[in-house]
């Protein structure tokens, strides 16, 4: 009778387009943390006498060089790292501040209630980008500030969901036996609360992962986030972007791979949420 | 269970109330309410400016150019009154902003107010001809999605649109770039001296907005396929035509919008990295430019004006939804 729920399934790719995400994104993972020993050069050695070398030319350089001939490859490999750390740390961050305010807000009405909630509300008045440019203007350009200030563009997207299930669940029967068994605070946040939470957070994490990595990939395109020459792909795209007639790989290599990461972790994530029957809603 | 009742609205008003008002077209009161709510938004940002300003060091040093000497700075800091108690700064620079007394740009004969309203124009355009991209890209791969006879047509476009969520705006910019400006040199790749250099960043920003919409749209519909009001025009005879543009398309619509609104943050920064890329001279890019030459005096204004534009744009939305869904008024 009524359609599926969840629009999602539709348009899944099936297991295989799964697994495939989850292959790239472990490939993706394995080479940053392994970048030393994976990387065929240094991602900072000028090779001058190669300057520009088209990609799939030569085995030395099997995604080309770029105008300094610098290999793309080793560069792409390096800079997968500051997309990932911005995305690991920034998301645990607003993990860490959204989680015990949702559940603190979430288990009483009261001032405490309202005021993270106003505090959410005042959050969202300046655009998650135009306020990472005032803070790096003003405070200089660190990788650190960018986890944080994506950390705290974020938090709120967690701290709306455990509130909102802490509200619904704190008047069931096992709560209230929790606490009539003198089962402290603490302990019902950790065995009955969090247990609960947790599914959902799986949900939320994901989707915070892709924005991070999206934002600290425009924010260092812009020039804002890893300073040059540190490969980083958001950068190495901007750094291109002035050949892209002649050398257009400088550009569309670190690009494919940006794409790559996303499009995996989008994937990823439209499954773990069509499990949690929560997608295919626009949050 | 996701019975939902048929009178929830993701409208930003909550929870549906009592129908008092519903006849009064807007409710002067609700009105009202929204434009406190929003003046509240902009004073929460100039305030989070102020801090932001102050608590990160002397803003005195800020404001002067790099070069400055002691005296210098000693100078801009008595003239703005940065020597002056916390309380006195925050009233004169909330007057500062208001009265356009703001220091003038380091890097032109401007003040910085001027600098930033005069690339206004630039950005609103982009931000509506890409909104009106967006809408019809999304709107149009959304209604073929359900109503398509084939089924290539109904899968294969809101497919391919999904993967355009995963790009970031900058990439599909330099991608449309590469392939309408080098390759095929059809169009411009930056400026804006003609209508033409309008068309690939508004595809750009409408592209960042279409999956969103498209995938809304589609849910949308596809929740009132079997909705009794359907039926029932359907009963009386309408064509199938008549019933999926005029019944189910605008009651779709306020999902729709309500998206919009509720992106208009992403939009924004989605507009100022789409400036960068094609070097369309509007606030974005002024923006970017003045941060990376340390033009704090524009910078400053410049978030302030982003900011209010968020609030604005919100508050349209919000307008809006309460004409186009008399639930939502309250």
């Amino acid at each position: 009778m009524t359609p599926p729920a969840t629009t999602l399934r539709r348009f899944d790719p099936g297991r295989a387009g799964e697994v495939a995400a989850l292959c790239v994104l472990a490939v993706i993972v394995l080479a940053a943390v392994f970048a030393p020993y994976v990387a065929p050069h240094d991602p900072l050695e000028q090779d001058l006498m190669n300057i520009l070398q088209p990609p799939f030319a030569t085995a030395a350089h099997p995604l080309g060089t770029d105008f300094l001939g610098r290999d793309i490859l080793s560069r792409i490999i390096y800079g997968a790292q500051p997309p990932l750390l911005v995305g690991a740390f920034s998301v645990l961050l607003a993990l860490v501040i959204g989680v015990p305010l949702g559940i603190l807000s979430g288990w009483r009405d009261g001032w405490v209630d309202t005021a993270v909630g106003r505090l959410a509300d005042i959050q969202m008045s300046i655009p998650g980008l135009v306020l990472a440019l005032l803070v790096l203007a003003m405070l200089g350009k660190y990788l650190f500030l960018v986890v944080l200030i994506i950390a705290l563009e974020s938090w709120p997207l967690h701290y709306r969901v455990v509130r909102a299930y802490v509200q619904t669940v704190r008047g069931n029967g096992y709560i209230e036996a929790a606490k009539l068994a003198g089962v402290g605070p603490v302990g019902i946040t950790v065995r009955h609360l969090l247990p609960g939470v947790v599914p959902l957070l799986a949900v939320t994490a994901t989707a915070n992962v892709a924005t991070a990595v999206l934002a600290e990939a425009a924010l260092s395109y812009l020039g804002m986030g890893v300073v040059p020459p540190t490969p980083d792909w958001g950068s190495m795209v901007a750094e291109g972007q002035t050949q892209l007639s002649g050398a257009w790989w400088i550009s569309v290599m670190p690009g494919l791979a940006l794409i790559a990461l996303l499009l995996s972790v989008q994937l990823i994530g439209n499954r773990i949420s069509s499990g949690q029957s929560l997608g295919g809603r626009d949050r | 269970m996701s019975v939902t009742t048929k009178g929830s609205t993701p409208a930003s008003a909550g929870t549906a109330g009592t129908f008092r008002s519903a006849r009064l077209p807007i409710g002067p009161r609700v009105l009202g309410q929204r434009l406190l709510a929003a003046a509240f938004a902009v004073w929460a940002a100039v305030t989070i400016v102020f801090v932001m300003i102050t608590a990160t060091g002397d803003p005195a040093l800020a404001l002067a150019p790099e070069d400055a000497s002691a005296a210098q700075v000693e100078q801009i800091r008595a003239r703005y009154g940065f020597d002056q108690p916390i309380a006195v700064q925050y009233v004169r620079f909330v007057v500062d902003l208001a009265t356009g007394g703001f220091p003038s740009s380091l890097y032109s004969r401007q003040t910085a107010s001027e600098v930033v309203l005069g690339t206004l124009p630039n950005t609103l355009l982009l931000a509506g001809a890409g909104i009106c991209v967006g809408i019809l890209l999304g709107g149009t791969i959304g209604y073929l999605s359900v109503f398509a006879r084939s089924r290539l047509v109904r899968e294969l476009p809101i497919g391919a649109l999904m993967v355009f969520q995963s790009i970031p705006a900058f990439l599909t910019g330099i991608l449309l770039i590469l392939f309408f400006s080098l390759q095929l040199r059809w169009l411009p790749t930056s400026g804006a001296r003609s209508w033409m250099s309008l068309i690939l960043p508004a595809v750009t920003v409408g592209l960042s907005l279409a999956p969103a919409i498209a995938r809304l749209l589609r849910s949308a519909l596809l929740e009132q396929l079997a909705a009794d009001y359907v039926n029932t025009a359907r009963a009386k005879g309408l064509s199938r035509r008549q019933i999926r543009l005029r019944h189910m398309l605008g009651n779709s619509l306020v999902p729709v919008v309500t998206l919009v609104g509720l992106q208009a943050g992403s939009l924004l920064s989605g507009i100022i990295v789409v400036e960068t890329v094609f070097a369309w001279p509007g606030l974005g890019s002024q923006l970017v430019k003045s941060v990376n030459l340390h033009d704090y005096p524009v910078v400053v204004t410049a978030v302030i004006v982003v900011a209010i534009a968020y609030v604005m744009l919100s508050l349209l939305v919000d307008i809006l939804v309460m004409i186009l869904d008399p639930r939502s008024r309250r």
